[in-house]
Order: structure tokens, then sequence, then C-alpha cells
């Protein structure tokens, strides 16, 4: 089995880094960089948004410092931890006990009761779950009535919150969410961008959201754009208007 | 549609690989079947054609009977017809023929070692009166003459190749009357060929050929060929002219095809079971391909729906989907026809190579065979297709807008109603076998098996979601969520699994049925020979199951009488004879010949009324069903007429029962004898004298029965052991036969998890992002098959453990006396299962663990 062995002691405080990340799919003629040279840091304890137009590379950054996907170059590391030398099964592990994830849809297993769902990266490492933590979390998604039900019991919104509370309960380094909303309505939307900001605020903990929705970025504590694989520009304690006067000078630029 | 169902056939060949296959074995082994019994009858068919091209009149006595074992039995004619016939207008020759067979230990050439000529189990033995006139036999004379004096022979070459025989040798035949030696005059070919179909041709004069026969200087057949001018019709019409009442006249036609129906009914059985086998194949094989169309046509609403959208009318989809099937049908037919021809290809090659040297006919792939293996296959598929067809066209257009859902409807209350009904007939005609008791209850038992296994394929979508979580429950105590994930994945679309299964549970009850059947037919052997066998030593040939009965010569008992520490033998033979009840039915059954001379010392068989000891030379021991059945009872009279032509009266003078010992009709040794002068035994039963020591005694008869070939001298343990084996090997034949459709089966359950892991792609991307590792995804896919495999194992095995107790007891009343669950074995069974389930989740679980994540879980 590979250990995770930290690699040069980085600063405490980021929780996940990519340095000069670097993705290109195909070659010759229909070479596309997806990522072009990307480095990053994501703080602990802050909600960082990625945005950036269709194509910019935001969702292949995330996957890649997720350790969902591998980079061409570069590197990305996760609490220390440098991804880019793992095999399968050690970012397997890395994805189990440090990362959480939110998905647009298909986020929870049709088969699993929500409570089930939500403990699930526990229980495929075998590790019993943190009770009062577990209560906690449930308590904030506001779950309590429905955790023996099964997804398809479920609406849209409280399959999200099912969701959020996965990626909560294993108490991970970081959560990366996936345009947690784009299936919401504006409701619920806010409701679990609400949840997110407070599990950021009260509980501490990091989170990274891919997103094109200014609003949803709006609960972000800061704000990375990329465009044609490049980081361009940042934005602190942004606003929708903000975010948007931003991507609007970012369309009118390219 | 047409291109639609073709392209969408390109799109799902992979998936559709296993459908094929699946069609592609059961065709296989239909056509194999075919091809092999029809190039087995051309060859029989072109030997006896050969034979009976030269004769064209066959001069033979009336049937006295019709035995379902032997053939026609017919009476022997006077030797002063042969003069009679030879008189007739127009006969221009003529040949008497007596013939007899040899196996075993009788009636076989031995070589320098005193080993028999010619394989034990293979052609038999031809004992033939030597055909002088070489016009009407199909024997050549290779080499020297044709046997002249009584103690000469002529063998064909093969034999005296095999033996390293020269003419003018003297040569060794172990027969009833001990061992005699023959010189060697001649060498013979069966038209060109070295041997009759591998039989070794034992050429004697006719009176020898009549004492080794047992004719009493009569003959079987007498031969004639016609003048020029005068055809086979005619000469046959002026000889059956004068024939007496007893016999009768045949053209020479007629008889090469009386010749060639008799030993192809040998193989008629053959076919029958093979094509049995075959056609459990194909059922079992309706259930993977339904299966694999219901899922495709699940995992197709979504573009079903579209066509219907825009306009595809329900006869259109219904057409689409048909016409696929249509096309896998006949594409997988004709892949199995092609296999089935190699099939029966290689086995007439096996057949070769043991000896059983076939003339050199090509294979017969009949016009009939490539027809019946195209319809049964394409029959097979649409069948099949027929109800997913049917559900593809309920799909409503609106579903092209929704989601597509997996298929996880369980079927409804009439479906379980109709099955527990079925199923409860089928209990209640099993249970005839307690309340009648008798033989006759089989065909109710048959049917209510038939019913029992219908009831429970019905049942099946209802009862396999929570037959599954129930065995799955300890998975998730042993393997955490894995275990959970697996036994809900397995019941969570309750149809497919329980149609996967229901493929498995046809096979596995039929390997559960012979498995609990041998066991209590071993262990009721075991306790038949415990409680009836009193002796301490049995002689008995070493030819296995499958040959017909074979016998060794009487004096195998005078010789084993003979040796030191032998108190008691007693010999046990067995024949075949009509009787006549005196009710006046008739039947056809064996005959038991003992020596009742101190069989009270060695046999304890179960009497009804009198005793063994009771039973004299004029007398007859009838069996008590028998008995029952035609209202015998001591004294009454009943006619005997064996083969050979012997017709007598015997008396009732006991009712037997124990068919296990003494079998439905038992005569005296002398009785028989007189009927049947060829008096051949099948068994000695011996008892040693007090003080003797039983391994002394047991090789000295081994010593003094060196001589003769092919048979065993056993103590109590060796007998019930060879018993016990040839059992064995009949199961293992069976197991053989049945693993056709477990493989079909295990191929099902393969299918239905690819095409399942196909459908939940993107579950198992997200799985796998939140953590799963590979091997764990693996083993979810892997539990998931277990779970199926062992529950079709385990209601297999029930409803094969219930049926065969059922037809036990049906059978108790044969000497199956003992009902044995052999719960290692089933236990066996079980987990093979289980370990089958495994192999066939293999590739689905390769395939499952392989899946690129980003792939599963992108929306586009």
């Amino acid at each position: 089995m590979t250990t995770t062995t930290p690699t040069a002691g980085p600063s405490t405080d980021v929780a996940a880094r990519a340095v000069d990340a670097t993705k290109v799919y195909g070659s010759g003629d229909t070479e596309v960089r997806a990522l072009d040279g990307v480095t990053v840091d994501f703080e602990t304890g802050a909600f960082t948004a990625i945005m950036g137009p269709s194509g910019s590379g935001k969702s292949t950054l995330m996957h890649c410092v997720a350790g969902l996907d591998s980079l061409t170059s570069g590197r990305v590391s996760i609490a220390g931890t440098d991804l880019t030398t793992l095999n399968d099964k050690a970012l397997t592990q890395v994805r189990r006990d440090q990362v959480g994830f939110i998905f647009q849809a298909f986020n929870l297993i049709p088969t699993l009761s929500a409570l089930e769902n939500i403990t699930l990266p526990m229980d495929l490492a075998g590790r019993k779950p943190d009770k009062p933590w577990l209560d906690s979390v449930i308590d904030t998604v506001k779950l309590g009535d429905r955790l023996t039900h099964r997804p398809s019991e479920l609406s849209g919104g409280q399959q999200q919150r099912v969701a959020v509370a996965r990626a909560l309960a294993a108490r991970p380094h970081i959560i990366f969410a996936d345009e947690p909303t784009g299936n919401l309505d504006s409701r619920a939307s806010a409701e679990i961008l609400g949840f997110m900001q407070r599990a950021v605020s009260d509980l501490g903990q990091t989170i990274v959201m891919v997103t094109h929705d200014p609003g949803a970025a709006s609960y972000a504590s800061r704000v990375v754009f990329l465009a044609d694989g490049r980081i361009v520009d940042e934005l602190l304690k942004p606003t929708a208007k903000k975010v948007l006067d931003r991507l609007k000078a970012l369309g009118d630029a390219g | 549609m047409i291109r639609i169902s073709l392209r969408s056939f390109w799109d799902h060949k992979r998936r559709l690989i296993s459908t094929i296959v699946a069609i592609v074995l059961g065709v296989a082994f239909m056509a194999g079947t075919f091809v092999l019994t029809d190039t087995l009858d051309k060859v029989f068919d072109d030997l006896f054609a050969e034979v009976s091209d030269k004769i064209d009149t066959q001069v033979q006595g009336e049937v006295l009977f019709s035995d379902p074992f032997g053939g026609d039995q017919r009476a022997l004619l006077d030797a002063g017809l042969v003069e009679t016939v030879a008189a007739v207008d127009g006969v221009a020759g003529i040949a008497p023929a007596v013939g007899t067979i040899g196996f075993g230990s009788t009636n076989r050439i031995l070589d320098a070692d005193g080993k028999a000529i010619g394989a034990s189990q293979g052609p038999p033995t031809l004992i033939e009166s030597w055909t002088t006139d070489p016009d009407l036999t199909a024997y050549v004379v290779a080499d020297g003459r044709g046997p002249v004096a009584d103690d000469e022979l002529a063998l064909n070459v093969a034999a005296i190749e095999e033996g390293g025989f020269a003419l003018g040798d003297r040569v060794t035949m172990v027969n009833q009357f001990g061992r005699e030696e023959f010189t060697l005059v001649g060498a013979v070919t069966f038209g060109s060929a070295k041997s009759s179909a591998g039989a070794t041709s034992v050429e004697l004069t006719l009176a020898q050929a009549q004492r080794l026969a047992g004719t009493d200087g009569k003959v079987q057949q007498i031969l004639a060929r016609a003048a020029d001018g005068i055809d086979e019709a005619e000469l046959t019409r002026r000889i059956a002219a004068v024939l007496p009442p007893n016999a009768e006249a045949i053209t020479g036609t007629e008889a090469g095809a009386q010749l060639s129906k008799s030993v192809q009914s040998g193989f008629s059985f053959f076919k029958v079971i093979l094509s049995v086998f075959g056609g459990v194949a194909l059922l079992v094989g309706i259930f993977v391909i339904s299966n694999t169309f219901s899922i495709l046509v699940a995992q197709r609403t979504r573009e079903l729906a579209l066509l219907r959208a825009i306009g595809a009318s329900r006869s259109q989809v219904l057409r689409s989907v048909l016409f696929e099937a249509t096309f896998v049908g006949l594409l997988a037919a004709g892949l199995g026809l092609v296999a089935g021809v190699g099939l029966a290809k290689g086995v007439t090659a096996v057949l070769d190579a043991t000896g059983a040297d076939l003339p050199t006919t090509t294979l017969q792939v009949r016009s009939s065979t490539v027809i019946a293996a195209l319809v049964i296959g394409l029959v097979v598929t649409l069948v099949a297709a027929l109800i997913p067809a049917i559900r593809a066209t309920r799909v409503p257009p609106i579903a092209a807008l929704r989601e597509v859902a997996i298929d996880r409807s369980n079927a409804s209350k009439v479906r379980i109603g109709l099955g527990v009904t079925v199923a409860l007939l089928g209990a209640v005609f099993l249970s005839a076998a307690w309340t009648d008791g008798s033989s006759d209850a089989l065909p109710t038992v048959g049917m209510g098996a038939i019913l029992l296994i219908v009831g429970a394929i019905l049942s099946g979508p209802v009862l396999s979601g929570p037959s599954v979580l129930a065995l799955g429950a300890p998975l998730p105590k042993l393997n955490g969520v894995t275990g959970k994930l697996a036994s809900q994945n397995a019941a969570r679309s309750p149809k497919r699994t329980s149609a996967t299964a229901s493929a498995l549970i046809i096979g596995v009850a039929l390997v559960g049925f012979i498995t609990v059947f041998a066991a209590s037919a071993t262990s009721s052997v075991t306790s038949e020979v415990e409680r009836g066998f009193k002796g301490d030593f049995v002689i008995q040939s070493t030819a296995g199951a499958f040959g017909p009965p074979s016998g060794f010569p009487g004096a195998v008992a005078d010789t084993a009488a003979a040796v030191d520490g032998v108190e008691v033998v007693v010999p046990l033979g067995f024949g075949r004879g009509e009787f006549t009840y005196p009710d006046g039915k008739k039947a056809t059954q064996f005959l038991t010949s003992v020596e009742p001379a101190g069989l009270d010392q060695v046999l304890e068989p179960r009497m009804t009324d009198g005793s063994m000891t009771d039973l004299r030379d004029d007398g007859i021991v009838v069996d008590k069903e028998l008995a029952e059945a035609h209202d015998v009872r001591i004294g009454d009279s009943i006619a005997v007429t064996v083969a050979g032509g012997e017709a007598f009266e015997l008396t009732v003078q006991a009712i037997s029962d124990d068919r296990s010992l003494l079998g439905w009709f038992t005569v005296t040794r002398e009785t028989y004898k007189a009927a049947v002068p060829e008096l051949l035994d099948v068994q000695v039963f011996g008892k040693i004298a007090p003080g003797a020591n039983l391994p002394t005694v047991i090789s000295g008869l081994e010593t003094a029965l060196q001589d003769t070939p092919s048979i065993e001298v056993l103590d109590r343990d060796g007998f019930i052991g060879a018993l016990a084996s040839q059992i064995t090997s009949f199961v293992t034949f069976i197991y053989g036969l049945l693993i056709l459709s477990i493989l079909i089966a295990l191929i099902g359950i393969a299918n239905t998890l690819s095409l399942s892991i196909n459908e939940r792609t993107r579950e198992l991307g997200l799985l796998r992002a939140v953590g799963m590792h590979r091997a764990q995804l693996r083993a979810t896919v892997r539990w998931e098959a277990v779970l199926i495999s062992v529950l079709g194992t385990l209601v297999g095995l029930s409803l094969g453990l219930v049926i065969s107790w059922a037809l036990i007891e049906a059978l108790s009343s044969q000497g199956l006396t003992v009902f044995t669950m052999p719960i290692g074995a089933l236990a066996v069974i079980t987990v093979l299962a289980a370990l089958f389930g495994t192999a066939a989740s293999i590739l689905p679980a390769r395939r499952a663990a392989r899946l690129n994540i980003l792939e599963a879980i992108s929306y586009e």
C-alpha cells in the first residue's frame, strides 16, 4: 500500500494547491489545452468559487484538484499530499478520507437510504461515524425526519441536502461542489448555498465550488475566474453584481 | 424500421453476444445429436445393405414375442426346411445361418496372454455359421479358407491382427462349455473392411455354431439367392409358398432394413436422451434470451418513446424488436448448426479412435437437420423475445421526456396467485407418491414435478426480491456497505433477478434431483444387499453398467464350488421371456434363474407367500406386484416363452417381494437350462466354510478363474462398492449432459450483470468518486452474482429434493426403499454454485471497475 507522505512543508492554511497545472487533451491539430499552467491555492476555512465561461477549464481544474482526473504536467496537492504521484488505490483513499463531493445531480445511490448515503464514505472506509458530529450535520441540513427515505422519495432540494450532509459528515479536508444548485429552483438553491456558507463560517469547513451562476458565487468569500485554461482574475468578498461585472469584462476582453 | 433494427443490433452487438452463445450452445447440441445419429444410421444402413445385397430371400421363424431390450424374439426353423427351400424352383444357392453374440466372459476369442480380443464394452463378438456360398455372404476370404471341420474357425482380419495369430495357430475360445481350442484356417474381410463395424467375427461350421447358440440342431435363418432372371420379390413369393406356418420369408432388402432397424433401435435411446438434454439447454436459453431482450428494451425506453412520439405505430415497434430477434436467432442458429456438425465430427473421430472401426461414411447433414436447427434457434429466440417486444410497444411517447427509469416493477398479485396455485397443484400431484404407493403413480408424480417447477418460476418475480434480501442479510455484517449494495442491487429489479435465477433453477433442480436420487439408490442398494445377501463373496462380470447383461459360462460356478474353503455357491442368471398369466394377459419381462439348493445360506429374499426352498423344476416364483395385478396365487399356472423358442407351463410355487435380488420371475437353473441351452450366469453368490479365511479363499477363486476373462471376485464391501460405482458412473454421465444447461445459465448471470452495470454507470461513477476502491466495486458485483446464483441453486436444489423424494416414494416398491439426503453433496453443489457465480461475475466486475469516473458522472 502506498502511503500518502506529505511533500515539502506547505503552509498549514492551504487546503489544496495546484502548481503549474496543465491538462492537454488530444495532440497536434486537435490539441486542446483545458488547463494551461494554473497555479492556485485554496485556503483552509475559505469558501472559494471557480467561475468562467463554458470551456474555460473550471470543471477540469476541480476534477484534477479533487483527484478525479490526472494532470498532463504540474502538481496538485491536498493537505500537503501530492496527488500526482499516487496510484488509483491511494487516490481513491484520498477522495474517501480527505475530500467531500457535491455534484449537480445523481449525487445519491438509489438503493441506499438517506442516512446510508450520508455515511457512505465512512462505511466504505470501514470507519464509525462520529455520532455527535453526524447529528449536528443532519441538524444543520434539517434532514432529521427523512433519514430512512430512499432518494427516489426525496425532492431535488432534499436530495442535494443529503449530498451536502454526506460531504460534511466525514469531516473531509476539503469539499468540492460542482454546480451544486444547477438543477434546483431559486429557493432550494438559496437554502443549499446557505448551508454551505454556514459550514464554512460556523464549522470551519473548506469548500471549493464550480459555478456559472453569479448569485451562487456571491455566497463565496473569494471568486477565481478562469478563461481558456488560465486564471485571469480574482475577487474577494464578492457580490452578485461585482461578479457579473467581472464576467462581462472578461467576456468583452475575450 | 428494419434499418433501425439492424442498427440497433449492431449497436448492441456486445450485449447480444451472450444471447447468441446461449442459442449456439443449445442448437449445436441438438444439431450435433441429429447429425451423429443420422451418420450412425447411415453407417449401419450401408453395412447391412452390403450384407443383404447378395441375399434375395431370407427365411426366418415367426415372431414369438417382441422385446423392447433385445428386439424380436423368433422361433427356430427345423433343419429339414433347408432342403425344402433349396428345392424351390428358381433357388440358385442356399445357406442355413445360426449365430450368437459374445460379450464379457463368454464366446470370446483369447489372445496368447489369455486376454479377450475386442473391447469389453465395444462392438460384440459375432459367433456365426460359415456361409460356404460366397455369393450369399458379405464375408470374403482374404487368406486361407472357411472352416470345414468342427475344430476349425476363421476370424476377421482385424481380430487376427489384434491377437497376433497366424493361419494354422490353435486359437482359444471361452464359452459356456469352458475353454475350447480351434485351428485358425482362414482370414476374412467384411466386404473390403477388416471388421464388421468393429465386431470380432468368428466363423464356425454350422454344427459348432448350433452347439454354441444352443439351437439344438435347428437353424435361425435360411438365406437364398435367385437364379438369373428371377427377382427377389418373385423368389420370396415362391419360397413363402412352401413354408410352414411358423416361418416367414422376406426379401433381402427387407432383411437388411430389419437388421439395420434392430441395431438403430439401440441408438434411438441415446438420441432421445441427448435430445432431451438439448431441449433443457434450450429451455434455459429462453430465460437468458428473454432477460437480455427485456433489459435492452428497458434501456431503450427513451429511444422507443421517441420513435413513438415522432409517429411510429405500436406494431412497427413490435416488428422492430422481433426483427432484431429474428436476425439474432438465425445468426445464432446458423452458427449452432456449424458447431453441431463439428461436434458430431469430433464424436465420430473419438469413436474411430476407440476402435469402433466404422466404415468411412461422410457426416450425414440432412436437410431436415438444417431446417430443424434453424427453426429451433429461431423459434426459441422469438418466443423469448415476444414478451419484451410486447412490453416495448407499451412504452408511452411521453417516456421520451422522462428520465430513463430502471424497470423495477415486481409482478402483480395475479401472478403470485397463479404461481402459488400451480405450485400447490404440483404438490398435490406429487403427493400421489405417498397416497398411491405403487409405480402407477409415476406419471402423476412426473406431472407434479413439472407443475412445481413452473409454479416456482411463475412466482419468481414476486419472491426473488425478498429472498435475495434475506439471503444477503448477513452480507453487510461481513462486508459492510459493499455487501449491503450487493444485496440491494440483486433485489432492485426482481423480474430480472428472477429470470436470471430461473435459468439456473432448471439445471440445478435436475442436478439436485439426480444427486438425491443417486444417493438414495446407492443407500437402497446397500441396505438391500446388507439385508438380502448373507454370503461372503460374489463372482460377477466386470463389464460395466451400460452394456447388455454380461453373463459368464455356467462352468464358473462349478469351478468356484471346487475351490478350497468354498462351502456354498449359488449361481444366478437372467434372461428374457414372455409370460402368459392365468388371466390370459401377456408381458415380456426378465426371467431370473437360480440354484435353489443352498440358496437360503447365501440369500435371504423377502417373500410374501411360500419360500424359495419350495421352488422345484416345474415351478416359478412370481413377484408380489405382478401377482396382485393379475391375481396370481400359488398353484396357478403360467406359460413362459423364452428367447430360443421353447414354450412351457410352470406352476406358481411362491410369491416373492424382492425385485432387487430376484426380479419379477424366478425359475430354477435346471428349468432355464432346459429352455435355453446357452446358459449364462450373471452372478455367483458364495459362502466360505467355517474357519476358512476369506482373503485366502478369494485369491484361490481368482486363481481358479483366471482363465475366464472379464470376471471379478468381490467380497461384500467390494460387491456393494461395485453396485454403487455403477450408479456413480450413470450419475456422472447425466451431470455431463447437464453441464450445458448450467453453463448457459451462468452466461445468463454474466449477461444480466453486464447489462445492469451498463445501466448503473452513473451510480458506479459516484461510488468511485466518493471513495470506493476498485476492489470494493468488484466485490459488490461479485456478491451480487453470488447471491443470484446461490438463490437459483437453493431453489433448484429444494425443488430437486422434493421431486426426488416423491419419486423415490413412488418407486419404493421397486427396491428404492431408502430416501437419503446427501447433505455433503448438496452443500458442495451450493458452494460450487457460489464459485460459478463468482466466475460469471469476473468480466462484468472488471468492466465495472475499469469505468471512467469522469465519464460516468458527466451530465452530457
